[in-house]
C-alpha cells in the first residue's frame, strides 16, 4: 500500500471513527512500518489539533466526529508509531484519554512500555491512574522510585488523574484492599517517602482528604480490620519521624502516630525510638517523643537508658513547654535512679539558655532539688549562662553559685547610636561620569539622593554630548528600552528607563512605538501610567521631562532641587545661586522643581537668606519668605505654600491658609493625624484620619498636601508613592523637613499580618534610622506597627529605628505610648509580638531597657477589665525591667491600674509582684 | 537548567551497623569501573559530633532554601556528599539544592584513630535512612567509620546494586570549584563562645528572612541589624543557619569569616578536631556557580606553571605553596595563582582553619565546568565571531565588542576591567567578569 493512501485512509479514520479502530490501524504493523508512518501521525494530530484549537466554540464540526473525539483519535497515532524519545517530549494531554494507554500497549507491545512508564511516574503527576492500569494488566513493570509513590498520593484516592478506573465514592480502604500489592508494598513506602510541596500526606490530608476521605482514616481502617499490620504501623510512623522531614510533611507521621491510639505497652516497647526521636531537628517531633515518654513516665514504665543525655537536644528547645516537660522527666528520673543525680544535675544547666525566667526558674529549682551547685565544674557550668539570666533570678543566681555571677556589664547605650554626620554632595561635571552613573543607577536606584544627584548631573552636563554619542549610548538605550518595554517592577525604575531611552534616542521616538515619543510622553504625565491617577511618579516624570527639554536645548544648569548634603537638604544660598544661573541663561524653571526645592529647604544659614534682598521676583520672595523674613504673600499659590511648608512645618501660616490653602492639610495649616482600631466579628483592622479632611481636587503642584490624598475619595492612595521600594524611598526625600506626612502613608499602609516580597513598608521606615529625623507621633506608631509585623524584614527596621532613636534621644515617648495603646485594640495583633520586640530591645542597653519600661508603664492607664489578652507577658517583662533598671513603677496612673487587676493568671502574678517592688521601693531600705 | 544525568552507584546502602561491640558506620562509597576500593576504615573519638556533623551535611545537600516563582515543586532528587579522605583530614562536602549553601565537614587527623586510608575523593550513599541511623548515635557511643565500596564480598549479589540517577545540576558541579574562590578572599570577623553562639542562633527568625543583615556586636551580645555597617557581616537569608543550630551545643566556638567583595560568610563550627564550615553566598537566590570569579582563572594562561604543580599534587591535606615553589621552581605568586585555577577547575579545596588548600579530584567530569560555562562560552563565540576590536592604550588595553545590536565599550588597566554592559553597572565585577570582559581577554591572550 502506497503511503499516500495510507495516509488518508488514516485521516478519514481519525476524522470520522473511534480510538479503536483507529488502533486497529497500526496492529498488524511491525515496529519498522509503524515508525514510516510516524510523521503522518503527527502532521494529522498537529492538524486536528490546530482545529480543534481554532473552533473551541464549535463542538462539532461539519464533517466527521466532534473535534475532541478527532484529536483524541489521534493522539493513538501520535503515541502508536513513537520511539521512547519522541514519548518523552510529548505533554500528558497528548496521550489518550479514557484509558486507551493501556489497549495500545496490549495490541502493539511497543519495547518501550516500561522506561516509558518509569518517565511518567517521574515527571507527570497526573498519570498515576493510567501506570496503575498497566500494571494490573500486566502490561509493564512497577516503576522504582520515589516519584511513583508520590503519585499515589493523590491519584489512588481519585484526586488527581484523568482516567481513574475507581469511583471516586469508592472509599480509599476498600480500593487498597482491592490491589493487595498497594498493602503488602506500597503502603509501606508512604512511611520511607517525604513527598514534595505538592503533594504529601500532610497536604492531601489537609486540603483534600475531607472531600474523598483520609489517608490516616483510611489506614486506620485497614488496621483495624487486620488488612495493615498494627504494629507495623506504629513502628513506620515513628521511623518516618526519625527522617527529618520537614516540618510541616512530618506532623502528618506524629498525629497519624497517635491516631493509632498506642497502649501503655505499645509504647514501651518503642521507648527506645521515641528517645531517638528527642534528637530530631524538627521541634515539634521533639515535643511529641518527649509527650510520650512522659506518659510512660507517669504510668512507671519509663525506663531510662543507661544515660538521660538523651533529654539534652529537649532541654535546649525553643518552645518553653518542651523545656519543661525535660526537665520535669529529669526530676522524676533522679528522684528514682539517685545515682544519677549529678548526671542530671550537669545535663539540667543546659535548659538555662532559654529565653524565659519562669524556665530558667525551673532549671535551678532542679538544680537545687538535686543538692545545688556542689562543685566547681558545676558552678563554672552554670555561671558561663549568667549573661542571659533574668535580672529577677541574679539574687538567687549569686546565692546559687556562692559568688558574684559575671553578669555582662550593661553598656548604656548601643553600639548603633550614631552622631549624624552631614556630608556635602559632590555634583557630577562630566558627561562621561554622568553616563557611567546612570548605567549603574538604572538597575539599581535604591539610594534617592544618587538618582538625584543623577538628574543633576544630566542637566549639568547631558549637552556635552561626545561625537559618538548614538554608539556610545547604546547600551544604555537597550537597557532602558528593555525595561520599558517590560511595564512591570519598580515605578522609579521604569521612570529612569524612560528618561535614558528619551535622552539617549537621537530619534525623537523613544520607544518601538511610532506613537511613544517625548510630546506623548508629557502628555501623559498627567496621571501615572502604572496606575491611571495622579502619583509621585508623576512629579517625578514632569521635572524629568522638563529637564530632558532644557538638555535638548542645549543648556547646562543644574536642578534646582537637587539636595545639597547627605540629609537630603538643600541649602538656602545655593539655592538662590542655582535660581540665578537659570534667571541669567533665561531660563524658565520646572514648577515641580521649585516646589522640591523649597520643600528640601536646609534648616540651617536661613537667617542670612531671610536678610537678602528679595527683590522683584516671586520665587526669591518665596524663598526668603521660607527663611524666616515676613513678606506680602505673591499670586502663585503653589509657591506660597511649598514656601510655608518649608518656613514653619508644625505651625500654621494664617496667611497661606486664607490665600491659598483651600481647606487643604499642609497648605498654610499643619496636618492632624488620629489613628484608629475598629473590630468586625472576623476582622480588625486600623486606619487614619487626616484634618483638614480633603474635600475636593489638590492641585497637582500642592506637594505635600499630596501625601493626604488617602483621605480624598475616588483616590487609591496606596498608589501614590508607586509601585515597589525605591519609589517609596524617593517620596522620603519630598518634604526632609517633616516626614509625618510621608510617615503617615506608611501608616496607612502597613500591613502587619501580612508577609509580602520587597516590602515597600521599609522604605517608609529607613528615614527612621537617620539620626537627623524627630520620631513624632506618625513616625512612632509607624514603628509600634511594624513591631509586630510577621514580615521578619518590616519587624527588623522597625526594631532598629526604635533602637536608634532611643539612642539619638529622638523619640516622643508619650507619642509611642499613645501609639501602642491604640493598637492594642487590634484584634489582630498578639500582643506577645510587641512583648518579644521589647525583650530584645532591653537586652542592648541600660538606656534601652529602661525606655522599654517606661514605655510599658505609660502604657498602664486603662481599665485592667479591658485589657487586650497577653497583657500579662507586657507586666512580666515590665516587672524584670523594673529590677534589671531598679526602677519600679511610680506612675499613679500604672499603679491604679495594677491595684485594679482582679483575677487570677500572670495579669494578677506580676501585677502583685510590681505592687509589691513599688512598695518597698516606697519603704525604703 | 543545564544538569546532566549523573549516575550514582553503590553495591549496598550505607548502613549503621549495631553488631558487635560498638556500632560501625559503613559509608559506601560510589563503585568505580575498577577494582573495589576501600579508602578509609577507623574509630571516632566523638562519634556524637561527627554524627551532627554528617547530618547537617545530607540536610542541607538536601534542601532547597529558595524555590523561584514559577518552579513546580518537585522531588528534589538528592545528590550524595563528596568525601575526600587523606592522610591528615577526612571531609565531606556538598552543596543545598538551590546551591546558595554550600557545607563541609572536616574530620582532623586527632578526631579518628585510622586502621586504613587509602586518599580518595567519591560520592557516599546517604540518604534518609542514614540521616536517621545517625540520629541514634550518643555521646559515649564508640563508633567505627568505614568508607568502602563493598563490591568484593557483600555485594556480590547484582540485586542488591543501587542505582541512582539524579539529574546533577551543572550550577551544583560548577559551584564547588567557585566557592573556593570566595572562601581564600575571606577574612576572619568574630568568634562566639558557645554560649553566645547559642543564643544568637536562637535568636535568629525561624521564618525566610532575606533582606540584608549585618551582624554587629551590641553590649553584651551579638545581633543581626537592618542597618548597614562598615567591616560588618551581611548575610541574608538567615533561615540557612538553621543548620548550625542542632550542633551548636556541642561546638566550642563558632568563628565568623566574610568576604568583604563578594559579600559571602562562612560560619565555622569549631569542635577541637573536628569542624564544620557553613558557606552562604550573600543572596539566597543566587548559586555560587553564577559567581564567576573563578572565570578569570581559568581564562589565564599560566598552562606551564599549573602543569608543575598538578604533578606535584598527591592528596595533601594541606598544600604548602612554598614547598610546592621550591618543588616546582616557579616563584610563590605564580604557584598561588596556579592554585586557584585548579580549584577554578575542582582539583583542590580551600581550608579556612589552615589557610590553605588540599588537594581532592571531585568524582566529576570536571572539563564541564570549563566547556559548559555559560559566561565563558558566550564569551568564546563573541571572540571567534571576531566581535572583538581591541586597541592597546597606555595603561593596557580597550576594546570595542559588538554584541547583539550594540557595542560595548570595555577598558582594561592595571586597577581592573570595566564594560558599559548592564551585568557590569548592576554587579561591579563582583560577581566575576562579563562575557564582553571575557572575550576580551580571550582577545589578549590570542595576541
Amino acid at each position: 500500500m502506497s503511503v499516500d493512501l495510507t495516509e488518508k485512509r488514516y485521516q478519514k479514520l481519525v476524522r470520522t471513527r473511534t480510538p479503536s479502530d483507529c488502533l486497529k490501524f497500526f496492529v498488524g504493523m511491525d515496529n519498522k512500518e509503524r515508525r514510516r508512518f510516524a510523521a503522518v501521525a503527527q502532521t494529522t494530530y498537529r492538524l486536528v489539533d490546530a482545529e480543534w484549537r481554532n473552533d473551541r466554540g464549535q463542538k462539532t464540526p461539519l464533517l466527521g466526529k466532534p473535534f475532541h473525539e478527532q484529536v483524541n483519535n489521534a493522539r493513538v497515532g501520535l503515541v502508536a508509531t513513537a520511539t521512547l524519545g519522541e514519548l518523552k517530549k510529548l505533554r500528558w494531554h497528548q496521550v489518550p484519554t479514557d484509558g486507551f494507554v493501556v489497549d495500545i500497549v496490549r495490541e502493539l507491545r511497543p519495547p518501550w512500555v516500561n522506561a516509558w512508564v518509569q518517565h511518567l511516574s517521574e515527571t507527570e503527576p497526573f498519570a498515576y491512574n493510567d501506570i496503575r492500569q498497566l500494571i494490573d494488566a500486566g502490561l509493564c513493570q512497577k516503576p522504582s522510585g520515589d516519584a511513583y509513590i508520590i503519585g499515589m498520593i493523590e491519584g489512588l484516592p481519585g484526586w488527581r488523574g484523568r482516567a481513574s478506573p475507581w469511583d471516586r465514592d469508592i472509599p480509599l480502604a476498600e480500593r487498597i484492599r482491592a490491589m493487595p500489592d498497594i498493602a503488602t508494598e506500597d503502603v509501606w513506602r508512604l512511611f520511607d517517602i517525604e513527598g514534595t510541596r505538592d503533594a504529601s500526606l500532610s497536604s492531601y490530608d489537609k486540603y483534600i482528604g475531607g472531600k474523598i476521605g483520609h489517608w490516616s482514616g483510611a489506614l486506620l481502617e485497614l488496621s483495624n480490620d487486620g488488612t495493615l499490620s498494627r504494629d507495623r504501623l506504629l513502628t513506620a510512623s515513628l521511623d518516618a519521624l526519625a527522617r527529618d522531614f520537614a516540618q510541616y510533611r512530618s506532623g502528618w507521621f506524629s498525629r497519624f502516630h497517635e491516631a493509632l491510639q498506642p497502649t501503655l505497652e505499645e509504647r514501651a516497647a518503642r521507648a527506645d525510638q521515641y528517645r531517638h526521636l528527642l534528637g530530631s531537628t524538627i521541634p515539634p517531633t521533639v515535643a511529641f517523643a518527649l509527650q510520650a515518654l512522659t506518659k510512660l513516665e507517669k504510668a512507671a514504665m519509663f525506663v531510662t537508658d543507661d544515660s538521660p543525655q538523651s533529654l539534652a537536644p529537649a532541654l535546649q528547645a525553643r518552645a518553653k513547654s518542651t523545656v519543661v516537660a525535660a526537665l520535669s522527666l529529669l526530676n522524676k528520673t533522679a528522684k528514682r535512679r539517685p545515682a544519677q543525680a549529678a548526671a542530671i544535675k550537669q545535663l539540667s544547666v543546659a535548659a538555662l539558655i532559654h529565653e524565659r525566667a519562669d524556665v530558667q526558674a525551673k532549671a535551678l529549682d532542679l538544680i537545687d532539688t538535686l543538692g545545688g551547685v556542689d562543685n566547681d565544674e558545676l558552678a563554672a557550668s552554670v555561671n558561663a549562662y549568667a549573661n542571659g539570666i533574668a535580672p529577677s533570678l541574679h539574687e538567687r543566681f549569686n546565692a546559687m553559685i556562692g559568688a558574684e555571677a559575671s553578669f555582662a556589664a550593661v553598656p548604656d547605650q548601643s553600639a548603633s547610636s550614631a552622631v549624624p554626620v552631614v556630608k556635602a554632595i559632590e555634583p557630577i561635571t562630566a558627561f562621561d561620569d554622568m553616563h557611567r552613573e546612570f548605567r549603574e543607577v538604572l538597575e539599581e536606584p535604591n539610594e534617592p539622593l544618587r538618582v538625584e544627584r543623577l538628574l543633576d548631573g544630566l542637566a549639568r552636563c547631558g549637552a556635552d554630548r561626545p561625537s559618538d554619542f548614538t554608539k556610545t549610548m547604546g547600551p544604555l538605550r537597550k537597557r532602558a528600552h528593555a525595561i520599558v518595554k517590560r511595564q512591570a517592577g519598580d515605578s522609579l525604575q521604569l521612570q529612569l528607563a524612560r528618561l535614558a531611552l528619551a535622552f539617549a534616542s537621537d530619534a525623537r521616538s523613544i520607544t518601538d512605538s511610532s506613537h511613544d515619543t517625548i510630546d506623548t510622553w508629557l502628555a501623559q504625565t498627567t496621571v501615572d501610567q502604572h496606575n491611571g491617577q495622579y502619583s509621585f511618579a508623576v512629579c517625578f516624570a514632569r521635572r524629568s521631562e522638563q529637564l530632558l527639554r532644557r538638555v535638548r536645548l542645549g543648556n547646562r544648569v543644574g536642578m534646582l532641587s537637587a539636595p545639597t548634603d547627605s540629609r537630603g537638604y538643600v541649602d538656602a544660598a545655593v539655592l538662590l545661586s542655582r535660581y540665578t544661573d537659570y534667571v541669567d541663561n533665561g531660563l524658565a524653571v520646572c514648577p515641580i522643581d521649585m516646589t522640591l526645592a523649597l520643600l528640601r529647604l536646609a534648616p540651617e544659614n536661613r537667617s542670612a537668606m531671610a536678610s537678602h534682598d528679595p527683590s522683584n521676583d516671586e520665587f526669591v520672595q518665596a524663598i526668603a519668605f521660607a527663611c524666616g523674613r515676613d513678606l506680602p504673600i505673591g499670586q502663585t499659590g503653589w509657591l506660597w505654600v511649598a514656601a510655608s511648608c518649608a518656613r514653619t512645618p508644625y505651625a500654621p501660616i494664617p496667611a497661606v491658609a486664607a490665600a491659598f490653602g483651600m481647606g487643604l492639610p499642609d497648605a498654610g495649616e499643619h496636618a492632624a493625624y488620629d489613628v484608629r482600631c475598629a473590630r468586625a466579628k472576623y476582622m480588625s483592622w486600623h486606619w487614619l484620619t487626616v484634618t483638614p479632611t480633603i474635600s475636593h481636587n489638590v492641585p497637582s503642584n500642592y506637594v505635600a498636601t499630596l501625601f493626604h490624598l488617602s483621605n480624598a475619595s475616588k483616590h487609591n492612595s496606596a498608589l501614590m508613592c508607586g509601585f515597589g521600594i525605591n519609589m517609596v524611598r524617593w517620596c522620603g526625600t519630598i518634604w526632609p523637613l517633616q516626614l509625618d506626612a510621608f510617615f503617615s502613608h506608611g501608616v496607612c499602609h502597613s500591613s502587619p499580618t501580612e508577609r509580602v516580597a520587597n516590602s515597600a513598608i521599609i522604605g517608609f521606615l529607613e528615614p527612621l534610622l537617620e539620626a537627623h529625623v524627630p520620631v513624632g507621633a506618625m513616625g512612632c506608631t509607624l514603628i509600634i506597627l511594624n513591631l509586630a509585623s510577621i514580615d521578619p524584614a518590616e519587624k527588623s527596621v522597625a526594631l532598629e529605628a526604635l533602637i536608634a532613636a532611643v539612642d539619638d534621644e529622638r523619640l516622643d515617648m508619650r507619642s509611642l505610648q499613645r501609639a501602642l495603646i491604640t493598637l492594642f485594640e487590634h484584634e489582630h495583633i498578639p500582643l506577645g509580638r510587641w512583648t518579644k520586640a521589647l525583650t530584645d530591645l532591653s537586652r542592648l542597653s541600660t538606656k534601652h531597657a529602661e525606655a522599654a519600661r517606661e514605655l510599658i508603664e505609660g502604657c498602664l492607664d486603662h481599665d485592667p477589665a479591658a485589657s487586650p489578652r497577653g497583657i500579662g507577658g507586657l507586666l512580666e517583662l515590665l516587672y524584670e525591667l523594673s529590677i534589671a533598671t531598679d526602677t519600679p513603677p511610680s506612675k499613679p496612673s500604672a499603679l491604679a491600674y495594677l491595684a485594679a487587676v482582679t483575677g487570677g493568671g500572670k495579669l494578677k502574678k506580676f501585677s502583685a509582684k510590681l505592687l509589691a517592688l513599688s512598695t518597698a521601693s516606697n519603704d525604703g531600705p | 537548567m543545564a544538569s546532566i544525568d549523573h549516575v550514582y552507584r553503590y553495591a549496598q546502602p550505607s548502613t549503621l551497623e549495631k553488631s558487635g561491640a560498638a556500632p560501625t558506620l559503613r559509608l559506601v562509597a560510589q563503585s568505580q569501573a575498577s577494582d573495589s576500593q576501600r579508602y578509609f576504615v577507623g574509630r571516632l573519638n566523638q562519634p556524637l559530633v561527627a554524627a551532627l556533623g554528617l547530618r547537617a551535611v545530607s540536610n542541607l545537600v538536601g534542601t532547597r532554601f529558595y524555590i523561584p516563582p514559577n518552579m513546580r515543586a518537585r522531588l528534589i532528587a538528592e545528590a550524595d556528599p563528596v568525601v575526600t579522605v587523606s592522610a591528615g583530614r577526612v571531609r565531606f562536602e556538598g552543596f543545598s539544592a538551590c546551591c546558595s549553601a554550600y557545607v563541609r565537614h572536616d574530620l582532623a587527623a586527632d578526631s579518628f584513630e585510622a586502621e586504613h586510608i587509602q586518599p580518595g575523593t567519591t560520592n557516599v550513599d546517604f540518604g534518609t535512612d542514614m540521616r536517621a541511623a545517625l540520629a541514634t548515635v550518643r555521646t559515649n557511643d564508640a563508633l567505627h567509620l568505614a568508607v568502602d565500596e563493598q563490591a568484593v564480598e557483600l555485594a556480590t549479589a547484582t540485586e542488591s546494586v543501587i542505582e541512582r540517577k539524579v539529574p546533577l545540576p551543572l550550577r551544583w558541579i560548577r559551584g564547588f570549584a567557585e566557592v573556593q574562590s570566595h572562601l581564600v578572599g575571606m577574612a576572619h570577623s568574630t568568634t562566639l563562645k558557645t554560649i553566645d553562639a547559642q543564643r544568637f542562633l536562637r535568636a535568629v527568625p525561624r521564618a525566610q528572612a532575606d533582606h540584608e543583615q549585618w551582624l554587629v556586636t551590641t553590649g553584651r551580645s551579638v545581633r543581626l541589624s537592618p542597618r548597614a555597617r562598615k567591616d560588618a557581616v551581611m548575610v541574608r537569608g538567615t533561615q540557612r543557619l538553621r543548620v548550625l543550630e542542632p550542633l551548636v551545643a556541642a561546638a566550642r566556638a563558632l568563628e565568623i569569616w566574610f568576604n568583604d567583595e563578594q559579600r559571602s560568610s562562612a560560619w565555622v563550627l569549631n569542635f577541637g578536631t573536628q569542624r564544620l564550615t557553613l558557606v552562604l553566598n550573600s543572596e539566597p537566590w543566587r548559586g555560587f556557580s553564577g559567581d564567576g570569579q573563578v572565570l578569570t582563572d581559568v581564562t589565564a594562561s599560566q598552562a606551564a606553571t599549573v602543569a608543575a604543580v598538578t604533578a606535584q599534587l598527591a592528596w595533601q591535606s594541606d598544600i604548602d605553596s612554598n614547598a610546592l615553589s621550591g618543588a616546582t621552581g616557579f616563584d610563590s605568586d605564580a604557584v598561588t595563582a596556579a592554585l586557584s585555577t585548579l580549584a577554578a577547575q575542582g582539583h583542590v579545596g580551600f581550608d579556612l582553619a589552615t589557610q590553605r588548600y588540599f588537594h581532592r579530584v571531585l568524582p566529576f567530569d570536571l572539563g564541564l565546568i570549563e566547556r559548559l560555562n555559560p559566561r565563558l562560552k558566550s564569551a568564546q563565540t563573541l571572540h571567534d565571531s571576531g566581535a572583538v576590536t581591541l586597541r592597546a592604550t597606555d595603561s593596557g588595553y580597550s576594546a570595542d565588542v559588538r554584541s547583539d545590536s550594540v557595542v560595548h565599550r570595555i577598558d582594561i588597566d592595571p586597577t581592573g576591567a570595566r564594560c558599559t554592559c548592564p551585568w557590569y553597572a548592576k554587579h561591579q565585577g563582583r560577581r566575576g567578569p562579563c562575557k564582553h570582559i571575557l572575550a576580551t581577554q580571550l582577545a589578549i591572550d590570542a595576541q
